[in-house]
């Protein structure tokens, strides 16, 4: 698998010698919706309390891109993004007998900086290109803000997630600028947590929008 | 006109609009929080008798310093050796409203629950800071 992986690198890298070094540069934002596919923490109190599984909850994402190497078809996509991923925990509110009267959520977040780095390979049509794009993604956790009840688990999840990115969108061009709207997904390869605290992992969709500036020819 | 340049036209002023209709919210209604209540003291029977008897946990301890703070819901993990419970309040400001000063208590809320099984039943409370109180009933 490494090795195809290598080699698909290597060739498209190959197509990309005589491509134009730099292309464009701007930002991108839009909603993040992360999930848990695997959460089995080892904290009795939130076993107890929170039988539910957790809940995706949408934040807001942010990012610079700059993108370069570009032949015809590819080019490569360098991204460091502002990425916080978050789920919602659900218990029962009780009255003084013990009787539910509804439900309540707790929200976690980890707000992560993105680094990742994508080949794109594209079409274009009616001053518009269609892409799909991938490539290795490394998430490190930069701030947290967690419920009591999940600060002892959430405090060993690791700091350093290693994952991939995918994705695909169309951008609308002119001469000098173009807009960009795209759907990517990130699955952790990485655990978030995997010791004796439990066992997390999570995937990750976004939805952005984005300004990009045209380097000339 | 061409697709492009509408797309283009449109784009911007959706992105300015989404702006301000996200900042809105924010500036219009501030947001309600919940949070768990400090319990000060707990009292419930030392002993009941496991056919009948309900017990009454009462506990007290300050739900906050205005009338923008009120006790909201109890939270429960109950199993046959004992109860862990939480007491949560919720302080809503609500936009141009005063929360005029005032000393609101939980005076000895009640909170009713029947054990699961004879021996030792253990009352758990769980405080704000992580810390918890314990009461022990001997359920016979």
């Amino acid at each position: 698998m490494n090795k195809l992986v290598i080699t698909i690198a290597g060739l498209l890298l190959s197509l990309q010698v005589n491509a134009q070094v730099f292309k464009s540069l701007g930002f991108k934002g839009g909603i993040t919706v992360t999930n848990f596919s695997e959460w089995n923490p080892s904290d009795s109190t939130i076993n107890k309390f929170y039988t539910k599984a957790p809940e995706s909850r949408i934040l807001v994402n942010i990012a610079l891109f700059a993108e370069g190497l570009s032949t015809k078809y590819f080019s490569t996509v360098g991204e460091i993004a502002y990425n916080p991923k978050g789920v919602s925990f659900s218990y029962p509110m009780l009255n003084g007998n013990g009787n539910v009267i509804g439900e309540e959520s707790i929200d976690n977040r980890i707000g992560y900086i993105s680094l990742m780095l994508c080949e794109k390979a594209r079409v274009n049509w009616n001053k518009m290109n269609l892409y799909v794009f991938a490539g290795p993604r490394v998430d490190m956790q930069l701030n947290s803000n967690t419920d009591r009840d999940f600060d002892e688990t959430y405090r060993k999840f690791n700091s350093m997630i290693f994952g991939a990115t995918t994705g695909l969108g169309v951008e609308f061009y002119d001469r000098n600028f173009k807009i960009i709207t795209e759907f990517q997904y990130e699955p952790d390869i990485a655990y978030t947590l995997d010791n004796s605290y439990g066992k997390v992992k999570k995937n990750t969709w976004l939805l952005r929008v984005g300004f990009g500036l045209n380097a000339g020819k | 006109m061409p697709v492009n340049k509408i797309i283009f036209r449109l784009l911007p002023m959706a992105a300015i609009a989404g702006v301000f209709y996200f900042s809105s919210c924010w500036f219009m209604d501030p947001a309600s929080e919940l949070y768990r209540i400090k319990i000060d003291s707990v009292s419930a029977p030392s002993s009941v008798n496991y056919n009948g008897d309900t017990v009454i946990i009462k506990l007290w301890g300050k739900i906050g310093d205005d009338t923008c703070h009120h006790y909201s819901h109890f939270q429960a993990a109950q199993d046959s050796t004992g109860i862990e419970l939480a007491v949560w309040g919720l302080f809503s400001p609500a936009y141009r409203r005063v929360c005029p000063d005032a000393d609101i208590e939980l005076a000895g809320k009640e909170y009713k629950l029947w054990p699961l099984n004879l021996g030792i039943y253990t009352i758990t409370i769980r405080q704000p800071d992580g810390t918890v109180l314990k009461k022990f009933i001997e359920v016979f």
